[in-house]
């Protein structure tokens, strides 16, 4: 039993990781039918962000997350310009291709900046064992979840009351009639990037106080993937519940079925048996809009 | 595109011909010839560099059929060319089958794995089949490594030396002679197929789904054949691959790989033969230089220049082609051979 | 404007091509080359960086004085300058075949392998050019059968006996000790799971748990793997890991109360890409009780002689850029290695006799207690069919934050070799 709620509750943890990083994946799609492979890389350049602004500048935690959400809106604005600007209206394989082309580029100058290397910064987050009963809980993942909570909840705030969120969500309904009544669709477009490179970046720092910053961390974009087909593409709070059942059944999973397994490894690859499962049988996902097509 | 002066088409046949002018015929039997003469010419290191060169063509021939002409792009082509691989090594070294009957059977082997992971397409289309076509590249190599006891796991499988008739293909020219068969069968077969009536239903499904539907065209059957037929081609090249290593390692199959041969799409230009050659020969080059000019770099600048030199010069050229030239080097090919066939009296040219 | 840009990008390309088929200039000084493939992209690029550049030092220094190493009074011959020569492979095996072709055709001598997807497909074709070569990937694969590719390290099947001949002479209790496998998801990795292994361990009086995989660089820490060692009372984990996997797995065990001085008694022993050092710097007393074997000494430790050898390189070449990477000693090991086959060819055959073969046989095999200055375990020995240059392994414990030498072992050469 020990056994089955301390894989529970690591899965929790893990999925509220998931979650923010598929949020960001969902805003751009919402807002402007991208769907940015690139969300991974995100991921990459804020747990090497992390590593830059507490290790090598040794800037005291809330600077370095003022200083790495500032990177991160410049990096979002910057690749909403050159990159994503001149595709829009073209066909879904050339936009994909261009988020791909995107995360190699990502990838590319996180090698040219920081070497490749693992940078550790275990020592940085506070490292402090909560335990209920026999069960331990780590403290990253008690910083994940009130990060991801916090993020979730300041998203929430910008979609219901601001100028902004709305124009956002009605870009996200309807492309002509926005531009009518005089929304620039851009700005939109931008604001939507932003978002998902700050949160992006705000996942890395979290992931990388865990298992340092390294170059495979752009790997846990395609597990959010799964998130957000699960959760269903255009809903936010359908990406939040998913990850937490994705990162749960994943850690379960992994937890009874990789000493059976002749090779184990479960836990990487579960995410795309749940997506296979989803794609054939629920398309839209738990919580998204069925898509009626007309010629 | 127009005719040559002087070619006409006067019968459905002629319409028809792969080609229209006596030229032709002779400059594509020349470049055969050519390409099969190279080993008496070439180093060793060029033998190679063809010879993975023409490897990618086979798998990308497969890719083009799947995604340039019949629309469903997939991302797990380098899954599918590991299924042909480890099922010819596993044929050949566990069972001790030769290397003529195992190869065939690894491109089916792929080509039904294809099929299997093909079927959510009939549900889904466009990034929900990209997600689908991902999730099977790592699907199949995660089942490559539960099946230990035949595919070695992640320690990979030696495989034995392949022969063909008593004649060993160890050496780099024998070796090179056995891909480019497969390149010029390959071409042929990937050219005519889409000549046919499924590769006219491909490029329906392609333009309009729907629309094609309502034609009377079976998505279910023809989406499923261009699976088919498109992973059939990825198991050839997968088998070709590993039997040329003499091992078969998961490290082979990497994902990005699938992501490459899109990439190889575009940069040629996707649903026409000649595209799938230009982009095979472009990204490699590049590949090439990138190799070449690391260490030159590293001097110059630092180590971690080189390296990050290979991403970020393969995530540039898929940019710059992306917004400056979406249609490929076929295209610009196409538009050259226009121009020069109406040069000097440049300004009658008409598209 | 427009057919003006289409020219520059043609002749662009021109340039690209000719470029990259450039053959190498031919030069009237007589030149050796040294290196071969690095893997600069890819899990193993720090390590691969480190040694790249204690092969350039390494080469720099013989250059400049003519010296193999401070202590040793043999002198390469002065006419012949080395040069370093190395392509970046991103640990693909279909592009390492290339590069060999490559630099093979260059007039390369020997070889380099930079990692086990890479040893797996030079093996044979090494043996069929009959080329020596060094490598950086130590599996057991390389005694299947032993043919040209040489180790400055035990491979990992020995190295984790060691770390269970070391941990077997420490144990108190009456009862078995329990052992486990928990190690990296890859081939390096995976290469303990040998038959011959387990027999070993229960042998020496092991009881064997079974196997949990962490993958190589993990995203998550690796909880459920560490749960179910706990669950089964496995006192000894064994495992071949680099610092990105060892170092989050630790982190979890401590957070999970495992470890030789908390409240789950385990102790954690990888094989040598683990690296004892580089693990204590980054951990500090949260790593108290990693063992690690095979690892090469501190940078720190300038009391022994190659060690001061490779600060002093360091000093002399690396200026403001100093390599804090133990892999940098790697690299000059390497070196050493490969430009003493090539000085005791040179010895045999006249120069412009030398080839890939001459040097495999009048070089590597004749390498017999090769001084390192104590960079390896052992002076380094090798022979046709003996391709494990140590024949002690070094044990280090993380003790207080800093990297402490606990004992040593003898090669058991657990792995048959067929």
């Amino acid at each position: 039993m020990t056994f089955f709620l301390q894989l529970i509750v690591t899965g929790v943890a893990q999925g509220m990781v998931y979650a923010l990083i598929a949020i960001g994946f969902v805003i751009i799609l919402k807002c402007s039918e991208v769907f940015n492979i690139a969300q991974g890389h995100f991921v990459l350049i804020g747990g090497y962000l992390g590593w830059t602004f507490l290790v090598l500048l040794g800037l005291p935690i809330w600077a370095a997350l003022l200083a790495a959400i500032a990177t991160a809106v410049i990096m979002g604005l910057l690749i909403e310009r050159l990159m994503l600007r001149p595709m829009v209206g073209k066909p879904v394989l050339a936009v994909i291709m261009m988020t791909i082309a995107l995360s190699t580029v990502l990838g590319g100058v996180a090698t040219l900046l920081w070497g490749a290397e693992y940078k550790a910064y275990h020592g940085l987050l506070p490292t402090i064992i909560m335990k209920v009963g026999t069960i331990s809980i780590p403290s990253e993942s008690l910083i994940g979840l009130i990060v991801s909570v916090i993020c979730v909840a300041i998203l929430m705030f910008l979609f219901r009351y601001t100028k902004i969120g709305l124009a956002m969500r009605a870009t996200a309904e309807d492309l002509q009639v926005v531009q009518s009544v005089g929304i620039k669709a851009t700005t939109v477009y931008a604001v939507s990037w932003v978002i998902a490179s700050v949160v992006g970046v705000i996942g890395g720092i979290l992931l990388g106080g865990v298992s340092g910053a390294n170059m495979d961390l752009a790997n846990i974009g395609l597990k959010a993937f799964a998130v957000v087909l699960l959760g269903g593409v255009n809903s936010v709070g359908g990406a939040i519940l998913a990850g937490i059942i994705l990162g749960m059944l994943e850690n379960v999973a992994a937890g009874y079925l990789d000493p059976i397994l002749p090779g184990g490894g479960l836990a990487q690859v579960f995410p795309f048996f749940v997506m296979i499962i989803v794609l054939v049988f629920r398309p839209h996902g738990l919580f998204g809009l069925a898509h009626i097509e007309r010629v | 595109m127009g005719l040559r002066t002087g070619t006409f088409h006067e019968n459905y046949a002629e319409e028809m011909a792969t080609f229209n002018s006596r030229l032709r015929w002779g400059l594509v039997a020349a470049l055969i010839v050519v390409l099969f003469l190279c080993p008496f010419f070439l180093s060793d290191r060029m033998l190679t560099i063809l010879t993975t060169m023409g490897i990618a063509v086979v798998s990308v021939h497969g890719l083009n059929i799947l995604t340039g002409y019949c629309g469903q792009i997939s991302m797990g082509h380098s899954g599918f060319m590991a299924v042909g691989g480890y099922t010819s090594a596993i044929l050949c070294a566990e069972l001790g089958w030769p290397f003529w009957a195992a190869l065939p059977c690894g491109a089916l082997a792929a080509g039904i794995a294809g099929l299997l992971f093909g079927l959510p397409s009939l549900k889904i289309k466009g990034f929900y089949l990209i997600m689908a076509t991902i999730a099977a590249q790592f699907i199949i190599i995660w089942i490559i490594i539960q099946l230990r006891s035949i595919t070695g796991g992640t320690d990979g499988l030696l495989v034995p030396k392949p022969t063909i008739c008593g004649i060993s293909l160890t050496s780099k020219a024998n070796y090179y002679y056995l891909v480019m068969f497969f390149v010029v069968l390959a071409t042929i077969t990937a050219h005519n197929i889409v000549r046919t009536r499924a590769g006219r239903a491909f490029i329906a499904i392609r333009d309009n789904e729907v629309a094609a539907e309502v034609m009377g065209v079976s998505l279910w059957s023809y989406k499923l054949q261009a699976f088919f037929i498109g992973c059939i081609y990825a198991g050839a090249a997968g088998s070709l691959l590993v039997h040329y290593v003499r091992f078969a390692s998961i490290e082979q199959f990497p994902f990005m790989d699938s992501v490459w041969y899109l990439g190889m799409l575009i940069v040629g230009g996707m649903g026409s033969t000649a595209g799938a050659i230009f982009g095979v020969i472009a990204l490699k080059l590049l590949d090439e230089l990138v190799t070449v000019s690391g260490p030159i770099l590293a001097a110059a600048v630092a180590p971690q220049a080189a390296a990050s030199l290979a991403l970020i010069s393969h995530g540039l050229i898929i940019i710059i082609f992306l917004i400056f030239e979406p249609r490929g080097l076929y295209h610009r090919w196409e538009m050259i051979r226009a121009y020069f066939r109406l040069w000097p009296y440049s300004h009658e040219a008409s598209e | 404007m427009y057919k003006h840009r289409w020219m520059l990008a043609a002749c662009t390309i021109i340039l690209m091509v000719m470029t990259t088929f450039l053959p190498v200039s031919a030069q009237a000084e007589k030149v050796l080359y040294v290196g071969g493939t690095q893997s600069l992209t890819g899990p193993f690029a720090e390590d691969s960086a480190a040694v790249l550049a204690g092969i350039e030092d390494y080469v720099a220094y013989v250059n400049e004085t003519k010296k193999l190493a401070p202590w040793r009074s043999e002198k390469f011959p002065a006419d012949v300058k080395l040069e370093v020569l190395w392509r970046d492979d991103e640990l693909k095996p279909p592009k390492a075949l290339s590069i060999y072709e490559e630099l093979k055709a260059k007039g390369m001598l020997v070889g380099r392998i930079s990692g086990s997807p890479i040893a797996l497909a030079l093996k044979d074709r090494l043996w069929e050019d009959q080329m020596g070569a060094t490598s950086m990937a130590s599996g057991s694969y390389l005694l299947t059968p032993p043919q040209s590719i040489f180790t400055y390290y035990p491979i990992y099947t020995d190295s984790c006996a060691a770390i269970a001949d070391w941990f077997k002479a420490n144990w108190k209790e009456s009862r078995k000790p329990r052992v486990a496998y928990l190690t990296a998801d890859n081939a390096m990795g995976r290469s303990l799971e040998i038959p011959e292994m387990k027999a070993y361990l229960e042998n020496i009086g092991y009881e064997f748990v079974g196997t949990q995989y962490v993958p190589l660089v993990p995203t998550s820490p690796p909880t459920t793997q560490l749960t179910w060692l706990k669950q089964k009372g496995v006192d000894l984990a064994l495992g071949v890991m680099i610092n990105p996997g060892s170092q989050p797995t630790v982190k979890e065990m401590v957070r999970l109360g495992m470890g030789p001085h908390l409240e789950y008694h385990m102790t954690f022993g990888v094989a040598l890409p683990g690296h004892a050092a580089v693990f204590a710097e980054a951990m500090g007393e949260l790593g108290d009780g990693y063992v690690c074997a095979g690892s090469f000494r501190s940078l720190d430790d300038i009391a022994t002689p190659g060690i001061k050898f490779c600060s002093d390189l360091q000093d002399k070449y690396r200026k403001g850029k100093r390599i804090s990477h133990i892999m940098y000693e790697a690299g000059v090991l390497e070196a050493m290695i490969q430009v003493e086959a090539l000085r005791l060819a040179m010895q045999k055959v006249p120069f412009d006799k030398l080839t890939p073969r001459a040097v495999l046989e009048e070089g590597f095999y004749q390498i017999k207690n090769l001084d390192t200055g104590d960079i390896s375990s052992t002076p380094l020995t090798y022979g046709k069919g003996d391709i494990e240059g140590v024949d002690e392994i070094r044990i280090d414990q993380v003790q207080k934050g800093k990297s402490v030498k606990v004992g040593s072992s003898p090669v058991r050469h657990i792995y048959t070799k067929k």
